[in-house]
């Protein structure tokens, strides 16, 4: 399984943070910093084990605490539409 | 002038012309113009406006007890606001026609409440046109709007600067404007919207006042119009909260947003009619871009004191002076 950006989400960036918009829906979802720099290892097509190593390497922070926020800032832009869950194919 | 032009009521709401067979005691009249153009919105009373208005439900608000309270429609003729026992409003595609048909029941000033701060405000969207949920004052220094959840205070705090000598713009929806390249604003209309002890504490018994609804014991208190025609420069946004739990504050405090959390701010609080209309969606978030990257948007945090607002409004003329804006004249 592979996760991807939904098709009517927009971003607006806004001072290295960012918000993001679902054209269909009409829902919108804010991302600091840390979020920020998540979405964009998302848009680069990076699973979450690898966005998690990257951030390692990249910010000074506990493994488990960082995997435990990235677990579920993934679960709440699933939740919202913002991304997708699709099925690598065979 | 036209004999059918010469029965309408005439006002100005949100920068339009409102040509209205129902007449509005809220507003003050506007002359017709000399050339009999037609008005910007026309609103005239209907029946019968729910046959065949079948469509998709692009808007709903619900009653603090889950009870529908306002369910849009988008039909092939526009969109329809039904206010369930109420009264129903059909707004055309273009947003220049709305038809009214209210319930037999249903008190006089509240169809004109909900045609005032419940349907114009969405419309606006159908003519191009963003607004806020805000109340704004006038300073020295410009226009000085104020958001936040209901009951936070956005009118209490217009108030207190009313009583100070500013001018009060509007209660509930402030118009942006980038047409003319600067940023401007415009007042929906001039007013109050009172809770009695609000009222009484901030105003005293000077004025008269109407009531808003059968629904709310809110009372209306007219206001003279300010602001020129075509809108004043928005030289500050105050995002009103209160205090968090543990919080050692003890007076109003103006604390910065980050130029997200301003920006998640304005979405909160701006009018929008169709979710699904993509275009408005887009021209909206650029036009808030727009607005956080060149007006200072700050929270203030303030008790539940009505006695606070003194205070409040000083912090907020210091930190418009602060931001060395230049004076209005």
């Amino acid at each position: 399984m592979r996760l991807t950006i939904a098709d009517e989400v927009v971003v607006r960036d806004l001072a290295g943070e960012s918000v993001l918009v679902h054209l269909g829906a009409g829902n919108y979802f804010g991302l600091d910093a840390v979020g920020t720099r998540i979405w964009q290892l998302l848009a680069a097509q990076h699973s979450v084990q690898a966005i998690a190593a990257l951030l390692l390497r990249e910010f000074d922070v506990d493994e488990r605490q960082l995997r435990l926020d990235l677990d579920a800032l993934v679960a709440q832009l699933l939740a919202q539409g913002l991304l997708i869950a699709v099925d690598d194919p065979l | 002038m036209s004999v059918l032009a010469s029965r309408m009521n005439r006002y100005r709401v949100c920068g339009l012309h409102i040509g209205s067979a129902l007449a509005f005691p809220e507003l003050a009249a506007a002359p017709a113009p000399m050339d009999d153009s037609l008005p910007d919105v026309e609103l005239e009373l209907g029946e019968d406006i729910l046959l065949d208005q079948s469509g998709e439900i692009v808007m709903t608000m619900e009653q603090p007890d889950g009870s529908p309270w306002l369910t849009c429609t988008k039909t092939k003729e526009g969109y329809l606001f039904h206010f369930p026992e109420l009264a129903d409003f059909l707004v055309d595609r273009t947003g220049r026609h709305v038809t009214l048909a209210a319930s037999a029941q249903a008190a006089p000033e509240t169809v004109r409440h909900l045609f005032l701060d419940q349907v114009m405000p969405p419309l606006l969207n159908l003519r191009g046109k963003d607004a806020l949920h805000a109340s704004a004052v006038m300073t020295s220094n410009g226009a000085c709007a104020f958001i936040g959840s209901s009951g936070r205070g956005k009118s209490t705090l217009a108030a207190a600067f009313h009583t100070a000598g500013h001018a009060v713009l509007c209660d509930d929806c402030l118009l942006l404007n980038a047409d003319a390249g600067e940023l401007r604003v415009e007042a929906a209309y001039p007013g109050l919207r009172l809770w009695a002890d609000g009222l009484q504490a901030v105003l005293g018994n000077t004025p008269s006042t109407l009531p808003v609804s059968h629904y709310t014991s809110k009372l209306r208190v007219a206001m003279p119009q300010a602001g020129a025609t075509g809108g004043l420069p928005l030289r500050g946004i105050y995002s009103l909260a209160g205090y968090e739990e543990g919080d050692p504050l003890t007076g109003p405090v103006i604390e910065a947003l980050t130029m997200r959390e301003a920006f998640m701010a304005l979405l909160e609080c701006a009018f929008r009619l169709d979710l699904t209309d993509r275009a408005m969606i887009l021209r909206q978030m650029r036009l808030l871009e727009r607005v956080v990257r060149e007006v200072p948007v700050r929270r203030l945090r303030m008790p539940e004191d009505l006695g606070a607002l003194p205070a409040a409004r000083e912090l907020i003329l210091q930190d418009l002076r602060r931001e060395g804006t230049p004076e209005c004249g």
